[in-house]
Protein backbone atom coordinates (compact mmCIF):
# COMPACT_ATOMS: atom_id res chain seq x y z
CA UNK A 1 0.00 0.00 0.00
CA UNK A 2 1.07 3.51 -0.88
CA UNK A 3 0.16 7.31 -0.41
CA UNK A 4 -0.21 9.06 -3.26
CA UNK A 5 0.58 12.12 -1.35
CA UNK A 6 4.14 10.94 -0.55
CA UNK A 7 4.73 9.71 -4.35
CA UNK A 8 3.96 13.44 -5.93
CA UNK A 9 7.39 14.42 -6.64
CA UNK A 10 8.72 11.41 -6.63
CA UNK A 11 11.56 10.56 -9.31
CA UNK A 12 10.56 8.41 -12.41
CA UNK A 13 13.45 6.29 -14.10
CA UNK A 14 13.70 4.03 -17.12
CA UNK A 15 14.76 0.42 -16.19
CA UNK A 16 16.07 -0.02 -19.58
CA UNK A 17 18.57 3.18 -18.94
CA UNK A 18 18.61 3.95 -15.76
CA UNK A 19 17.95 7.87 -16.59
CA UNK A 20 15.62 9.55 -14.32
CA UNK A 21 13.14 10.68 -17.17
CA UNK A 22 11.21 13.32 -14.96
CA UNK A 23 9.04 13.30 -11.39
CA UNK A 24 5.59 12.31 -11.23
CA UNK A 25 3.30 14.69 -10.80
CA UNK A 26 -0.48 13.44 -11.44
CA UNK A 27 -2.22 9.88 -11.21
CA UNK A 28 -4.71 9.55 -13.94
CA UNK A 29 -7.53 7.82 -12.08
CA UNK A 30 -10.14 5.70 -13.28
CA UNK A 31 -13.42 5.75 -11.43
CA UNK A 32 -14.83 2.82 -12.68
CA UNK A 33 -12.34 0.98 -10.90
CA UNK A 34 -11.70 2.75 -8.79
CA UNK A 35 -7.34 2.68 -10.27
CA UNK A 36 -4.67 4.61 -11.21
CA UNK A 37 -4.65 3.53 -14.85
CA UNK A 38 -1.48 6.02 -15.63
CA UNK A 39 0.89 8.18 -14.47
CA UNK A 40 1.51 12.24 -15.37
CA UNK A 41 5.17 13.55 -15.65
CA UNK A 42 5.67 17.04 -15.73
CA UNK A 43 2.74 19.21 -16.03
CA UNK A 44 0.92 21.29 -18.69
CA UNK A 45 2.26 21.49 -22.87
CA UNK A 46 5.71 19.33 -21.43
CA UNK A 47 2.90 16.55 -19.53
CA UNK A 48 4.34 13.18 -20.59
CA UNK A 49 1.86 9.63 -19.47
CA UNK A 50 3.14 6.65 -18.76
CA UNK A 51 0.11 3.95 -18.48
CA UNK A 52 0.06 1.91 -15.32
CA UNK A 53 0.76 -1.52 -17.27
CA UNK A 54 4.19 0.27 -18.21
CA UNK A 55 5.65 0.45 -14.96
CA UNK A 56 8.14 -2.05 -13.72
CA UNK A 57 7.98 -1.31 -10.09
CA UNK A 58 6.44 1.55 -7.74
CA UNK A 59 8.42 1.45 -5.06
CA UNK A 60 9.21 4.14 -2.27
CA UNK A 61 12.13 5.65 -3.68
CA UNK A 62 11.22 5.70 -7.51
CA UNK A 63 8.64 4.99 -10.16
CA UNK A 64 10.21 2.44 -12.77
CA UNK A 65 9.15 2.50 -16.12
CA UNK A 66 10.16 0.19 -18.53
CA UNK A 67 12.16 2.02 -21.05
CA UNK A 68 11.19 5.48 -22.55
CA UNK A 69 8.96 4.07 -25.36
CA UNK A 70 6.21 4.21 -23.14
CA UNK A 71 5.93 7.48 -22.91
CA UNK A 72 3.46 9.77 -24.42
CA UNK A 73 1.44 12.73 -24.63
CA UNK A 74 -1.81 13.02 -22.83
CA UNK A 75 -4.66 11.16 -24.93
CA UNK A 76 -8.33 11.87 -24.22
CA UNK A 77 -9.92 14.63 -21.94
CA UNK A 78 -9.24 12.93 -19.04
CA UNK A 79 -5.56 12.41 -19.14
CA UNK A 80 -5.35 16.33 -20.51
CA UNK A 81 -7.45 17.41 -17.70
CA UNK A 82 -5.23 16.03 -15.32
CA UNK A 83 -1.72 17.09 -16.90
CA UNK A 84 -3.50 20.70 -16.64
CA UNK A 85 -4.40 20.38 -13.10
CA UNK A 86 -7.93 19.63 -13.75
CA UNK A 87 -8.37 16.16 -11.98
CA UNK A 88 -6.79 16.01 -9.28
CA UNK A 89 -7.74 13.67 -6.25
CA UNK A 90 -5.26 15.03 -4.00
CA UNK A 91 -6.39 18.10 -2.33
CA UNK A 92 -9.72 17.80 -4.87
CA UNK A 93 -12.98 19.01 -3.04
CA UNK A 94 -14.71 16.48 -1.80
CA UNK A 95 -18.20 16.47 -1.90
CA UNK A 96 -20.87 13.66 -0.74
CA UNK A 97 -23.17 12.44 -3.66
CA UNK A 98 -25.99 13.70 -0.81
CA UNK A 99 -24.75 17.56 -1.74
CA UNK A 100 -22.80 17.83 1.78
CA UNK A 101 -19.39 19.27 1.26
CA UNK A 102 -17.00 16.52 3.18
CA UNK A 103 -13.73 17.98 3.24
CA UNK A 104 -11.10 18.30 1.33
CA UNK A 105 -9.11 15.39 -0.59
CA UNK A 106 -5.66 15.08 1.94
CA UNK A 107 -4.29 11.59 0.88
CA UNK A 108 -4.94 8.39 -0.42
CA UNK A 109 -3.79 5.16 -0.60
CA UNK A 110 -3.43 2.33 -3.72
CA UNK A 111 -2.07 -0.75 -4.19
CA UNK A 112 1.29 -0.23 -5.41
CA UNK A 113 1.12 -3.81 -7.78
CA UNK A 114 -2.33 -3.41 -9.26
CA UNK A 115 -2.70 0.66 -8.95
CA UNK A 116 -6.33 -0.02 -6.98
CA UNK A 117 -7.35 2.48 -4.72
CA UNK A 118 -7.81 1.17 -1.60
CA UNK A 119 -8.87 4.50 0.51
CA UNK A 120 -9.70 7.78 0.46
CA UNK A 121 -8.62 10.18 3.32
CA UNK A 122 -10.46 13.21 3.92
CA UNK A 123 -9.24 15.04 6.90
CA UNK A 124 -9.96 12.78 9.91
CA UNK A 125 -12.11 10.56 7.97
CA UNK A 126 -10.98 7.31 5.77
CA UNK A 127 -13.17 6.35 3.43
CA UNK A 128 -12.89 2.99 1.33
CA UNK A 129 -11.73 3.73 -1.89
CA UNK A 130 -14.97 2.34 -3.99
CA UNK A 131 -16.55 5.17 -1.68
CA UNK A 132 -15.55 7.67 -5.44
CA UNK A 133 -18.13 7.89 -7.71
CA UNK A 134 -16.41 10.27 -10.20
CA UNK A 135 -13.42 12.94 -10.22
CA UNK A 136 -14.18 16.29 -11.89
CA UNK A 137 -12.97 19.66 -12.06
CA UNK A 138 -15.49 20.63 -9.18
CA UNK A 139 -14.73 18.09 -7.27
CA UNK A 140 -14.62 14.27 -6.16
CA UNK A 141 -17.73 13.27 -5.84
CA UNK A 142 -18.18 10.17 -2.83
CA UNK A 143 -20.88 8.05 -1.58
CA UNK A 144 -21.75 9.92 1.64
CA UNK A 145 -20.10 8.11 4.60
CA UNK A 146 -23.08 6.85 7.48
CA UNK A 147 -23.76 10.24 9.76
CA UNK A 148 -20.52 11.51 8.93
CA UNK A 149 -19.09 15.07 7.83
CA UNK A 150 -15.83 16.82 8.56
CA UNK A 151 -16.24 19.56 10.93
CA UNK A 152 -17.40 23.16 10.02
CA UNK B 1 -28.60 13.10 6.00
CA UNK B 2 -31.07 15.34 5.99
CA UNK B 3 -31.02 18.79 7.36
CA UNK B 4 -33.62 21.80 7.33
CA UNK B 5 -32.36 24.55 5.46
CA UNK B 6 -34.18 28.21 3.97
CA UNK B 7 -34.60 27.89 0.66
CA UNK B 8 -33.00 31.19 -0.04
CA UNK B 9 -29.80 29.07 0.90
CA UNK B 10 -30.44 27.02 -2.12
CA UNK B 11 -30.20 30.44 -4.45
CA UNK B 12 -26.37 30.02 -6.03
CA UNK B 13 -25.49 26.40 -4.54
CA UNK B 14 -23.88 24.68 -7.46
CA UNK B 15 -25.48 22.05 -9.47
CA UNK B 16 -23.15 18.83 -9.80
CA UNK B 17 -23.48 16.16 -11.39
CA UNK B 18 -22.30 12.34 -9.90
CA UNK B 19 -21.28 11.01 -12.65
CA UNK B 20 -18.96 13.41 -13.06
CA UNK B 21 -17.83 15.84 -10.40
CA UNK B 22 -18.64 18.94 -12.70
CA UNK B 23 -20.60 22.45 -11.87
CA UNK B 24 -22.69 22.35 -14.86
CA UNK B 25 -24.80 25.25 -13.51
CA UNK B 26 -26.14 27.26 -10.39
CA UNK B 27 -29.10 27.27 -8.61
CA UNK B 28 -31.32 30.56 -9.75
CA UNK B 29 -34.45 30.33 -8.21
CA UNK B 30 -36.17 27.65 -6.85
CA UNK B 31 -40.10 26.92 -7.68
CA UNK B 32 -41.92 25.92 -5.55
CA UNK B 33 -45.78 24.83 -5.07
CA UNK B 34 -47.70 26.12 -2.61
CA UNK B 35 -50.65 23.23 -3.64
CA UNK B 36 -48.58 20.56 -3.41
CA UNK B 37 -46.34 21.35 -0.81
CA UNK B 38 -42.98 20.80 -2.26
CA UNK B 39 -40.61 21.80 -5.09
CA UNK B 40 -40.87 21.47 -8.27
CA UNK B 41 -37.91 22.04 -9.86
CA UNK B 42 -34.88 25.18 -9.84
CA UNK B 43 -34.43 27.90 -12.46
CA UNK B 44 -31.09 28.14 -13.23
CA UNK B 45 -27.53 30.49 -13.92
CA UNK B 46 -24.56 29.43 -15.82
CA UNK B 47 -21.19 28.87 -13.47
CA UNK B 48 -18.10 31.14 -13.47
CA UNK B 49 -17.69 35.10 -13.94
CA UNK B 50 -20.07 36.07 -16.84
CA UNK B 51 -23.06 33.58 -15.36
CA UNK B 52 -26.66 34.57 -17.14
CA UNK B 53 -29.55 32.67 -16.98
CA UNK B 54 -29.55 29.15 -18.57
CA UNK B 55 -32.47 28.25 -20.96
CA UNK B 56 -32.49 24.99 -19.44
CA UNK B 57 -34.38 24.20 -16.21
CA UNK B 58 -33.98 21.49 -13.72
CA UNK B 59 -37.23 19.80 -12.68
CA UNK B 60 -37.40 17.97 -9.07
CA UNK B 61 -37.82 14.71 -10.21
CA UNK B 62 -34.52 14.69 -12.14
CA UNK B 63 -32.19 15.96 -8.76
CA UNK B 64 -30.75 13.24 -7.00
CA UNK B 65 -30.46 14.81 -3.94
CA UNK B 66 -30.27 18.77 -2.34
CA UNK B 67 -27.66 19.40 0.51
CA UNK B 68 -26.70 22.06 2.06
CA UNK B 69 -23.89 22.45 -0.03
CA UNK B 70 -24.94 21.51 -3.84
CA UNK B 71 -27.64 19.87 -5.70
CA UNK B 72 -26.76 16.73 -7.26
CA UNK B 73 -27.72 15.67 -10.44
CA UNK B 74 -26.62 11.99 -12.67
CA UNK B 75 -25.74 13.89 -15.39
CA UNK B 76 -26.41 16.89 -17.25
CA UNK B 77 -29.06 15.21 -19.35
CA UNK B 78 -30.89 16.02 -16.04
CA UNK B 79 -31.22 19.68 -17.21
CA UNK B 80 -34.11 19.89 -19.50
CA UNK B 81 -35.13 22.38 -22.03
CA UNK B 82 -37.94 24.79 -21.19
CA UNK B 83 -40.13 23.70 -23.98
CA UNK B 84 -39.14 20.03 -23.19
CA UNK B 85 -40.09 20.61 -18.67
CA UNK B 86 -43.37 20.63 -16.89
CA UNK B 87 -45.58 23.77 -16.81
CA UNK B 88 -45.07 24.33 -13.30
CA UNK B 89 -41.29 24.77 -13.46
CA UNK B 90 -40.51 26.16 -16.99
CA UNK B 91 -43.99 28.64 -16.51
CA UNK B 92 -43.97 28.95 -12.94
CA UNK B 93 -46.07 32.13 -12.00
CA UNK B 94 -45.44 34.87 -9.74
CA UNK B 95 -48.85 35.27 -9.21
CA UNK B 96 -48.76 31.61 -7.02
CA UNK B 97 -45.52 33.07 -5.23
CA UNK B 98 -45.88 32.84 -1.11
CA UNK B 99 -43.22 35.04 0.08
CA UNK B 100 -45.13 38.03 1.14
CA UNK B 101 -47.93 36.40 1.95
CA UNK B 102 -49.92 37.25 4.96
CA UNK B 103 -50.53 33.61 7.10
CA UNK B 104 -54.20 33.35 8.57
CA UNK B 105 -55.54 30.61 10.53
CA UNK B 106 -58.83 29.34 9.85
CA UNK B 107 -60.60 31.31 12.72
CA UNK B 108 -58.88 34.76 11.38
CA UNK B 109 -55.70 35.09 13.25
CA UNK B 110 -52.46 36.77 11.62
CA UNK B 111 -49.45 34.63 12.20
CA UNK B 112 -47.29 36.52 10.26
CA UNK B 113 -45.79 37.27 6.83
CA UNK B 114 -43.83 34.75 4.80
CA UNK B 115 -40.28 35.48 4.26
CA UNK B 116 -38.57 31.85 3.02
CA UNK B 117 -39.49 28.78 2.88
CA UNK B 118 -37.89 25.80 5.05
CA UNK B 119 -36.86 22.73 2.38
CA UNK B 120 -36.12 19.24 4.20
CA UNK B 121 -33.01 18.34 2.15
CA UNK B 122 -31.64 14.76 1.38
CA UNK B 123 -33.47 12.74 -1.36
CA UNK B 124 -36.41 14.41 -1.73
CA UNK B 125 -36.94 18.70 -0.85
CA UNK B 126 -40.34 18.49 0.73
CA UNK B 127 -41.14 22.03 2.18
CA UNK B 128 -41.84 21.63 5.36
CA UNK B 129 -42.65 24.96 6.87
CA UNK B 130 -42.38 28.73 6.43
CA UNK B 131 -40.18 31.47 7.64
CA UNK B 132 -42.84 34.54 9.05
CA UNK B 133 -42.08 38.01 10.17
CA UNK B 134 -43.92 37.71 13.48
CA UNK B 135 -46.68 40.26 14.03
CA UNK B 136 -45.07 41.49 17.20
CA UNK B 137 -41.58 41.40 14.97
CA UNK B 138 -38.73 38.98 15.15
CA UNK B 139 -38.37 35.75 13.69
CA UNK B 140 -40.73 32.89 13.48
CA UNK B 141 -40.89 29.14 12.32
CA UNK B 142 -44.13 27.37 11.75
CA UNK B 143 -44.68 23.66 9.99
CA UNK B 144 -46.60 22.59 6.92
CA UNK B 145 -47.87 20.76 5.64
CA UNK B 146 -50.50 22.31 3.71
CA UNK B 147 -52.52 25.38 3.26
CA UNK B 148 -56.45 25.13 3.27
CA UNK B 149 -56.09 28.07 0.60
CA UNK B 150 -53.80 29.97 -1.53
CA UNK B 151 -54.50 33.23 -2.71
CA UNK B 152 -51.07 34.55 -4.45
CA UNK B 153 -51.89 37.56 -1.15
CA UNK B 154 -52.80 35.11 1.83
CA UNK B 155 -52.57 31.21 3.15
CA UNK B 156 -54.81 30.07 5.32
CA UNK B 157 -53.18 27.19 7.92
CA UNK B 158 -54.81 24.76 10.48
CA UNK B 159 -56.11 26.80 13.42
CA UNK B 160 -53.59 24.38 15.75
CA UNK B 161 -50.21 26.21 13.64
CA UNK B 162 -50.65 29.04 15.90
CA UNK B 163 -49.72 26.32 19.13
CA UNK B 164 -46.47 25.36 16.76
CA UNK B 165 -44.83 28.57 15.74
CA UNK B 166 -41.02 28.39 17.16
CA UNK B 167 -37.91 30.60 17.28
CA UNK B 168 -35.69 28.96 15.20
CA UNK B 169 -35.43 25.71 12.64
CA UNK B 170 -34.15 23.36 15.17
CA UNK B 171 -36.88 24.03 17.17
CA UNK B 172 -39.26 23.63 14.04
CA UNK B 173 -37.86 20.32 13.36
CA UNK B 174 -38.42 19.15 16.48
CA UNK B 175 -42.25 20.34 16.05
CA UNK B 176 -42.79 19.40 12.28
CA UNK B 177 -43.82 15.24 13.70
CA UNK B 178 -45.96 16.40 16.53
CA UNK B 179 -47.88 19.19 14.40
CA UNK B 180 -48.58 16.37 11.76
CA UNK B 181 -49.38 13.84 14.30
CA UNK B 182 -51.80 16.39 15.44
CA UNK B 183 -53.88 17.36 12.55
CA UNK B 184 -53.71 13.51 11.28
CA UNK B 185 -51.17 13.11 9.26
CA UNK B 186 -47.94 10.60 8.55
CA UNK B 187 -44.62 12.07 9.57
CA UNK B 188 -43.17 11.09 6.65
CA UNK B 189 -46.01 12.19 3.89
CA UNK B 190 -46.55 15.25 3.63
CA UNK B 191 -50.45 16.79 2.31
CA UNK B 192 -51.82 12.91 2.67
CA UNK B 193 -54.28 12.17 5.59
CA UNK B 194 -53.40 9.05 7.55
CA UNK B 195 -55.18 5.95 6.89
Amino acid sequence: MTSLGSAVGRRVVSRATADEVGQLHHVVIDTTGPAVVALVIGSGKKALVVDWSALSGFGPDAVMITDESALRPPEGPIEVATANHHRDLLKARALGADGFLLGTVTDAEIDDETGRLLEIRVGELALPGTSLLALGSYAAVLTPPDGATAPR
Amino acid sequence: MSRLVLASGLNRLPVVTISGGEDVAEVRDVVYSPEAGHLVGFTLNKRGFLRGRMKEVLPAESVAAVGPDAVMITDDDCLTSRDDAPDDVSKASSDRNVIGNDVLTERGVKLGVVTDLVVLTGRRCDVVGYRLTKQGGGDGYIPLPSQLAVSGVALVVPDATEDFVRDDLVGLGAAVDEFRSRIGLQPTDPGQAAS
